[in-house]
């Protein structure tokens, strides 16, 4: 089981992940996102990331902070091997209060993205482990029963 | 996307959305272009492709994957400005 593992950093010591974001070969680009595992959106993202990595567009989510576009982005960590197709939102106010707590955020990294693999801390550092140690759960890999 | 092909899209897919999963396969890729399905693929690749060869860019679909639960609604860490001032 590979991992990637990140001291906590932020003004408030925030939990975060850095995931290679990739539209080609040639445009990809790694991105720190806070961890928020309160989040039923797998990625919230910076306009400006979202706009260079979105692949295509999904049905927009509606939130407290408006009405947030939504796209697929293939998503990679080589620490851990992992590679998928994930679905993030575009808000303009999660990437400023992403990066107004640490220049190097530029979003929000959700449930649905951390329970692909197991995640956790301890008093100094968050991680992301891949494969996970236990099963997938069902409605990943198996076709829901009539 | 405009907004009102995007809402046309949506709209279109909302209509039909618990048709879909009966349907197409689990984690089937379905495109939505001017309010109608007119592609379909197991491969997201292949989707892409064939997309761009009927003239339509990335911006100009809707894509939906089947079994996915999409969030409608979502209160984003509203104490997120309040902690860091």
């Amino acid at each position: 089981m590979a991992e990637q593992r990140n001291p906590y950093k932020g003004k408030s010591p925030r939990a975060w992940v850095e995931l290679l974001l990739k539209k080609s070969d040639a445009v990809q680009k790694y991105a720190s996102l806070i961890v928020d595992t309160g989040s039923p959106m797998g990625l919230i993202l910076a306009p400006e990331i979202f706009d260079e990595f979105m692949l295509e567009e999904v049905a927009s989510a509606h939130s407290n902070f408006g009405e947030l576009p939504g796209g697929f982005f293939k998503i990679l960590m080589p620490d851990t091997g992992i590679t998928e197709l994930v679905h993030g939102y575009r808000s303009e106010v999660v990437g400023k209060m992403a990066k107004k707590s640490h220049p190097d955020f530029s979003g929000l990294v959700g449930l649905p993205v951390l329970r692909l693999g197991d995640y956790g801390g301890d008093p100094s550092s968050f991680y992301f482990r891949y494969p996970p140690h236990s099963h997938f759960p069902q409605e990943y890999h198996e076709q829901p029963q009539a | 996307m405009t907004n009102a092909e995007r809402k046309l899209n949506e709209t279109a897919y909302r209509k039909i959305q618990d048709q879909l999963d009966r349907r197409y396969p689990f984690k089937q890729f379905v495109a939505f272009h001017n309010g109608h399905i007119v592609l379909d693929s197991a491969d997201f690749d292949e989707l892409q492709r064939g997309l761009r060869q009927k003239g339509i860019d990335q911006f100009q679909s809707l894509i939906v994957r089947i079994g996915d639960e999409l969030p409608e609604y979502v209160e984003i860490m509203p104490l997120f400005e309040f902690i860091d001032g």
